[in-house]
């Protein structure tokens, strides 16, 4: 049996890529990996602020892409789909923390101390790794905080647009929104931000 | 109403400004208007700011992490194995043989007879092909003649009577063709699964 020829993987496309991994190459899903962990890990983790938990959606990200890669359709970007389905995982726990709101007091239907006790928000257990503490700091400075108070619609607009450097069509793909209010939601979130910022300066 | 220069910026000429492409107006109005001026001037300074935001990477382990959610799809294609077939498939396989070894003695026979026997061969060939080409051709010729007696024959044929006339009904038909081949592929494509579009 003769073993599969030696890949240059930097010279190839995504697409490229992406059918030596459907015929089963496990160096194509690593290679996909390599590609796309560090903007996917970065965009969840500005949406959700939280490092473990970023890595953890990124990893779900990247599990349902690689599970489905037979689905993909090459007649569009991989980024695109990739990006789709991190926003939809980052979007989406964002929605199911809202409605998970727990309060600091315990739960509300406890009805005695112990029950009080056990339901409490613990705070001050949570102890910080050095890496959280790194990144806690610089998701502290004042661009980091003004991105973090803008609607979950606008952060990933604005994050899509100019840290991940994706074009107006490909973000109204990635969101499945008509291209006129990716741009009405950049400009809103870019106004937004400089208001914030100004008030952060005065 | 406002002179053209003294209307604001637009969303678009501000991102013109990011592209480096401003157009002539939206670079003479900043020049007059000060409130488009500083928000030009802040606009460029926030874009540089969040394009130069640091990216972070997952924890080291992350992409063993996700091989191993993936590993039962990244094995190494299997070589295809010996198939095994039951009694009823095999039985199956025996009657085709003999059909087909039957059928290929004959027509091999016969031709090794003709061979052998030109002349009879064709004294006997002969009839039967004019039989076959005058049946043909009188199909032909009453296709031909039910045609013509169509209504819509005598427009149709006005409209293909020159090459000028002709070329594009034929386009016409070549991209109807075109296209319901694309419909016909998109109908056959098969339905993305959950992590899709």
């Amino acid at each position: 049996m003769t073993s599969p020829t030696p890949v240059d993987w930097r010279m190839l496309t995504d697409q490229e890529v992406v059918r030596h991994a459907v015929i089963g190459r496990e160096a194509a899903y690593r290679e996909l990996i390599s590609r796309y962990q560090r903007p996917v890990y970065s965009l969840i983790f500005r949406m959700v602020r939280n490092r473990e938990l970023a890595e953890d959606l990124a990893q779900d990200t990247f599990v349902k892409v690689l599970n489905a890669i037979e689905s993909y359709r090459p007649e569009y970007k991989f980024s695109s789909w990739i990006f789709k389905i991190a926003n939809n995982a980052a979007i989406d726990h964002l929605r199911r923390r809202s409605l998970d709101t727990l309060s600091l007091d315990g739960s509300p239907h406890a009805e005695n101390s112990e029950a009080i006790e056990a339901t409490t928000l613990q705070v001050s257990d949570s102890a910080e790794s050095p890496l959280d503490e790194v990144a806690n700091r610089e998701l502290g400075t004042s661009i980091e905080t003004a991105i973090a108070s803008l609607r979950p619609e606008y952060r990933s607009c604005i994050l899509l647009r100019h840290v991940e450097g994706r074009s107006y069509e490909e973000i109204a793909e990635i969101l499945d929104l008509p291209l006129g209010t990716v741009k009405t939601y950049i400009h809103r979130a870019r106004n937004e931000l400089r208001i914030l910022l100004a008030d952060t300066r005065d | 109403m406002k002179p053209h220069a003294e209307v604001h910026l637009s969303v678009d000429e501000l991102d013109d400004f990011h592209a480096g492409r401003a157009a002539v107006r939206a670079t003479s109005h900043i020049e007059t208007c000060a409130d488009c001026r500083a928000l030009v001037a802040d606009d460029i300074r926030l874009v540089a700011a969040l394009e130069n935001l640091r990216t972070w990477d997952p924890g080291i382990e992350f992409t063993t992490r996700v091989m191993e959610q993936v590993a039962p799809r990244t094995a190494p294609l299997a070589a295809p194995t010996a198939v095994a077939h039951s009694d009823r498939e095999r039985s199956a396989r025996r009657r085709v043989l003999v059909g087909g070894t039957l059928v290929g003695g004959l027509v091999t026979g016969a031709f090794a007879w003709a061979s052998i026997n030109p002349e009879l061969a064709l004294g006997l060939a002969e009839p039967a092909w004019r039989d076959l080409t005058g049946s043909l051709w009188i199909t032909v010729q009453a296709i031909s003649a039910n045609t013509m007696e169509q209504p819509w024959f005598s427009a149709v044929s006005d409209a293909v009577a020159t090459p000028a006339r002709a070329l594009p009904l034929m386009g016409a038909a070549a991209a109807l063709y075109t296209a319901a081949l694309f419909g016909l592929r998109r109908l056959l494509t098969r339905p993305a699964i959950d992590a899709s579009w």
